[in-house]
């Protein structure tokens, strides 16, 4: 798309949102980032009254390069909201991002899961501790960054794909409950990285050149093993065993290894050889072939959402293609999800998330894999 | 709807006798004051007037005022200034500092803790009060320097300066007090017989960027830049005119008004006070009854976070702030609060209301009922929640 198609986009689409939400106040959370900061200009554009506020989630953080998490970061988060009219302010949130991210992430490895933090973020910080106090300041909306959009559909409101698939991150927001989504906007559904990367240089917003955001922001691009092993002296090295009991090696420690990784594994195998599974209590570590890493069944807990008779496209982990599946409810919150054709890897502790079309109906978080 | 500013301990609005006098210095006195010509004799007596001015108000002599960035700047030199004349005439010169003294003191006084001087930190009780006994029992003889603030800028307690300055001179240690919050609007620190007082002109209707170190005539101290050739040779840089002629004329408004100001603050204070009672429930007074400064109160809300509740009366048009920004705007909780034996969640939930003698009654009063309906709203919320 050219140019100026792109700012006619935005032009359309700040008229919509002005149509739908002038006048309104909004928490826009802000990262620092180019996303965050078109959100935030978007609204602000459209006649909200936009605060921005930016997250302080560690401390002592001076070093790192970027992130959340970075002085520098908020200090261009109120840069933009100076240049958009807006008000900005920094709420520290050290020791909930403690207790509720970084504790759930390292005793979820503990226990030999895969946890995925970021979901946890959105659940606890953006739509737990941002939500609160939303209410508490009687502000009408919170919006975000996120690739994302919020449809409509008989009066009930759901969270879609962006039309960008390559962006979308709608994977990580089902935890947001029914009852949060209606004051919630996502601006930047509708639009592509690279038509943001434009707006945002076009308003010379100060972020148009902030790089790429990390895959886990508190680990600031280095890797989960070593921020693990800085945490836990008792990472036991133990044994590697076939699918048929058979010792065919020694790992460097139960936390390295993750469902369907091939590192680390040494060699000398005919077959490609992955992790098809660890255990806890044994300290072992099981690997097969890739055959064996695919399953026909999970279960899932702490389920959010409806879940519908069709059948729907379930994603097991972000940026997946997704596989057709039947899913049937279970008592206390749980769904059981049996897959058309079996699945690759699906990870304890990481999310399934069903959609129909672009509309996300349900998620909750793995708990059980089933061949 | 009109903005209600109760962030005065932070920085007060500038006078228009200020901003008079200010502008007037930038048309007039541009030269350079260590310049012979007639431009440079010009600023010169300008800034002597300014001197002369913020001396006043100190009740001090003006050839004892050097000129400064700001109270920061002050309170390092003194500190600095003090270590490097003395230190090589005791074998282990010791310093003592009050726990909860101004950032700008405690942060240099860590360094040379950290370079191996004998540093001391005196701690205050919960009012924040420093007790003669506490500092006589750190006191020694190889003591260079006491440090300790005459007014607290988070509390607003007022210390006995008078006995701890004397306790200080028995064992022939200099005594510093950081005067910023004071200024004005308490007694002049100069009376209690201090050697070193730090004062600012943002706290009291001037402008930012001019501060003043009080050096009492002939205590051994050290310039504070080398081979300085500005301000008797105790510092360099040629001099911010319009800033120091700002300074010079804000001491001279609250030296002119400064009963009439003090009486008013007292007012407005019992106002906040009384209305507060009436109208808010659940709070308590970290700030103590008695022996605190009538431009500060802070108080604490018990289970609301202060970061919140500021952004909340932000919204409604009322200014207030708490605990410590650190660089990049966060709140963290305040080391005066957790010196003074608040739990760091006490301590989050605390904010400060300082106040400044243009304020009107009506205006602290419309302020309170904003700030209880914040605070009652948040609490109702808080309760649902959970």
């Amino acid at each position: 798309m050219n140019f100026d198609a792109i700012l006619r986009k935005k032009e359309k689409y700040v008229l919509h949102l002005r149509n739908q939400y002038k006048g309104a106040s909004v928490l826009v959370a802000m990262s620092g980032g180019v996303d965050s900061s078109v959100a935030a200009f978007l609204l602000a554009e459209a006649g909200l009254k936009v605060i921005g506020v930016h997250f302080r989630l560690i401390e002592n953080s001076l070093n790192q390069s970027k992130g959340c998490c970075h002085t520098g970061s908020a200090i261009d988060v109120q840069r933009v909201c100076d240049r958009i009219g807006a008000s900005s302010y920094v709420w520290n949130l050290t020791n909930q991002f403690q207790s509720k991210v970084i504790e759930y992430f390292e005793n979820s490895y503990f226990h030999g899961e895969t946890p995925n933090p970021c979901i946890e973020c959105n659940r606890e910080l953006k739509w737990g501790e941002m939500w609160k106090r939303k209410l508490s300041l009687g502000i009408d909306f919170i919006a975000t960054g996120h690739y994302a959009r919020m449809i409509q559909i008989y009066g009930k409101k759901w969270i879609a794909r962006a039309t960008d698939y390559n962006k979308d991150q709608s994977y990580a927001l089902w935890v947001i409950p029914e009852e949060k989504r209606d004051t919630t906007i996502f601006p930047l559904g509708i639009f592509r990285k690279s038509e943001i990367r434009t707006i945002a240089n076009f308003y010379h917003l100060p972020t148009a050149h902030t790089p790429e955001s990390q895959d886990i922001c508190f680990l600031a691009g280095s890797d989960y093993r070593t921020w693990l092993a800085q945490r836990k002296q008792s990472n036991q090295s133990g044994w590697i065993r076939d699918s048929s009991g058979r010792i065919v090696g020694q790992h460097s420690g139960i936390f390295n290894y993750t469902i369907g990784q091939r590192k680390g594994l040494g060699g000398g195998f005919s077959e490609p050889q992955y992790v098809i599974e660890t255990r806890l209590e044994t300290s072992e570590v099981i690997i097969g072939d890739l055959e064996q890493l695919y399953f026909k069944e999970i279960v899932i807990r702490d389920v959010i959402g409806i879940i519908p008779k069709q059948p729907v496209l379930v994603q097991v982990r972000y940026k997946d293609k997704g596989v057709l599946a039947n899913a049937i409810p279970l008592e206390n919150n749980g769904a059981k999800v049996i897959f058309f054709e079996p699945v690759r890897a699906p990870a304890i502790g990481q999310s399934a998330v069903g959609y129909i079309g672009d509309r996300l109906v349900f998620g909750g978080i793995i708990h059980q894999i089933d061949k | 709807m009109n903005r209600i500013y109760l962030d005065h301990a932070a920085t007060t609005p500038l006078h228009s006798s200020v901003i008079e006098a200010i502008n007037r210095s930038i048309r007039e006195a541009w030269g350079n004051p260590s310049s012979l010509h007639f431009e440079g004799r010009t600023a010169r007596k300008y800034r002597e007037q300014a001197r002369e001015q913020v001396a006043a108000l100190l009740q001090c002599s003006p050839e004892e005022i050097y000129f400064t960035s700001s109270g920061s700047e002050s309170d390092q030199w003194a500190i600095q200034g003090t270590i490097s004349i003395v230190q090589k005439e005791k074998k282990q010169p010791r310093i003592i500092v009050g726990e909860i003294e101004h950032s700008a003191v405690r942060n240099i006084c860590k360094k040379f803790q950290s370079w191996g001087f004998d540093v001391q930190w005196l701690k205050p009780d919960k009012w924040g009060r420093y007790q003669v006994d506490g500092l006589a029992q750190l006191l020694n003889s190889d003591t260079i320097l006491v440090s300790l603030m005459y007014c607290n800028n988070e509390i607003g307690t007022i210390q006995e300066i008078e006995k701890l300055c004397e306790l200080s001179h028995r064992v022939g240690a200099l005594f510093h007090t950081d005067a910023v919050q004071a200024l004005g609007k308490l007694p002049s620190p100069i009376l209690y017989k201090p050697d070193l007082v730090s004062i600012s002109a943002h706290k009291i209707n001037g402008p930012k960027g001019v501060g003043a170190l009080y050096i009492r005539s002939g205590i051994k101290f050290s310039p504070w830049i080398a081979e300085a050739s500005q301000e008797k040779g105790m510092h360099a840089g040629t001099e911010a005119m319009p800033a120091i002629v700002g300074f010079g004329a804000a001491c001279e408004l609250w030296n002119t008004h400064q009963n009439e100001f003090q009486n008013h603050l007292r007012n407005i204070k019992s106002v906040f006070l009384k209305e507060l009672q009436k109208n808010c429930e659940d709070y308590e007074i970290i700030s103590p009854n008695e022996n605190c400064s009538d431009t500060i109160v802070n108080i604490r809300f018990p289970e609301l976070e202060a970061e919140a509740l500021l952004l909340g009366f932000d919204l409604a048009g009322v200014a207030a702030s708490a605990g410590s920004a650190c660089a990049s705007g966060a709140l963290k909780p305040s080391p005066v609060l957790l010196s003074i034996g608040l739990s760091e969640k006490e301590a989050n939930e605390c904010i400060r209301f300082s106040f400044g003698p243009f304020l009107t009654e009506e205006e602290i009063i419309q302020a309170v009922q904003r700030i209880t309906q914040i605070v009652n709203k948040q609490r109702k919320i808080q309760k649902g929640i959970g």
